[in-house]
């Protein structure tokens, strides 16, 4: 299992890790970083938003926008 | 130490069958929908493999599995389908795509219908009197199942989640041209050189193979992004609409060919990969409600 030092990057990959898998929780965290120029040890609370909408809409064609902004709401509340 | 069973040990080796039964039925309904389901699948298959293997009830017998067998799995994918739809709240990508599929395969439910009151209740010769009805339905049926499809290809897309690895897709590139180049040499350039073969039957017999060719593109991509996911829940629905729309093709293009060679009838083998397909789409269906069900209820969300 995968675990960061930095709190939020550790609380974003708990919720998705029982969502998407432990592999993919790490890349979407990796390619949603990135999108915003960070790295996963980087992330400060300012950053969630942004963090949240990005994986927000990765999840829409799974499950739905209800559920994925269900998660999101959940990622701007760390 | 136990308490032994008097009342038990007094029954009838068949009074304690029943009672094993009945308790089995009890376990049965209150198992997961999806692990019904796959029992369900399992039994259905090994039915159709047995009645296609020993043959027994003959011709006849063999005709109402081939062609109503298919039709209890389509209304099974249907099922299904209708309830995954039912989870999605908002019109946006996932609950259209799943509409799409929905629609697909309630036309694929109706070309079996039509097929079946064709061959069993008219006893029209469904190789002469190709392209029947069930043709023209089973052709626009194809048209939403695509569309589903390339809508969650394109909404995974662009929701930005990892594509996987580049090498992958050149290989997977290849795997798609040598089966279209397969296709186009042994079926359709066959096929169009035939004279003895009408025009419009051509166009049906080129149909199917061409709309499974490009039903499988999406299918081998999703499943190749579904691979990424691992064991989770959230890709084990994509994993099986893949995993349904390979069988339709592998069957589809089993189908197109003995059918053009006048060699397709009952109780042949390949029936088996369309309703497995039919099935693998119910059990996507089934996986995708019980996923929304659970993260309805996840109070932690």
């Amino acid at each position: 299992m995968t675990t960061y030092n930095n709190t939020y990057a550790q609380q974003i990959y708990s919720v998705l890790s029982p969502l998407v898998g432990e592999f993919m929780a790490k890349g979407v965290l990796k390619s949603q970083v990135q999108r915003i120029g960070k790295t996963e040890e980087a992330i400060v609370k300012e950053d969630l938003p942004h963090l949240a909408d990005g994986i927000c809409k990765g999840l829409v064609v799974f499950v739905g926008t209800d559920v994925a902004q269900k998660v999101a709401a959940k990622i701007k509340s760390f | 130490m136990g308490i032994p069973c008097v009342h038990a040990c007094s029954l009838t080796i068949s009074e304690k069958q029943i009672l094993l039964i009945y308790k089995n039925l009890i376990n049965f309904k209150y198992m997961k929908k999806t692990t019904q389901l796959w029992i369900f699948t399992a039994l259905i298959m090994l039915f159709n493999l047995f009645i296609f293997l020993t043959k027994v009830g003959g011709e006849r017998l063999l005709l109402y599995v081939s062609d109503l067998l298919p039709v209890l799995c389509a209304i099974v994918a249907v099922y299904f389908l209708f309830k995954a739809y039912r989870q999605f709240k908002e019109y946006d990508f996932a609950k259209i795509s799943w509409l799409l599929t929905l629609l697909g395969v309630v036309l694929f439910f109706l070309a079996e219908s039509l097929y079946a009151i064709l061959e069993i209740g008219i006893g029209s010769d469904m190789n002469e009197n190709f392209p029947s009805i069930a043709d023209y339905v089973w052709c626009a049926g194809y048209i939403p199942l695509f569309s589903g499809m390339a809508l969650m290809f394109y909404g995974y897309k662009k929701g930005g989640f990892p594509m996987g690895n580049t090498k992958m897709y050149g290989f997977l590139s290849v795997v798609i041209a040598i089966i279209a180049f397969a296709v186009i040499v042994f079926l359709l350039i066959p096929i169009i050189k035939d004279d003895e073969t009408d025009l419009l039957s051509k166009v049906f017999y080129l149909y199917y193979p061409v709309g499974d060719v490009l039903l499988v593109i999406p299918a081998l991509i999703l499943m190749y992004i579904t691979s990424l996911f691992g064991r989770s829940t959230i890709s084990m629905p994509w994993r099986l609409l893949a995993l349904g729309y390979i069988c339709f093709t592998v069957a589809d293009l089993l189908y197109s060919y003995l059918s053009w060679q006048d060699l397709y009838g009952s109780g042949n083998p390949i029936d088996l990969a369309w309703n497995f397909g039919y099935l693998s789409i119910a059990l996507a269906g089934s996986y995708q409600m019980e996923l929304m069900k659970s993260l309805n209820e996840r109070v932690d969300l």
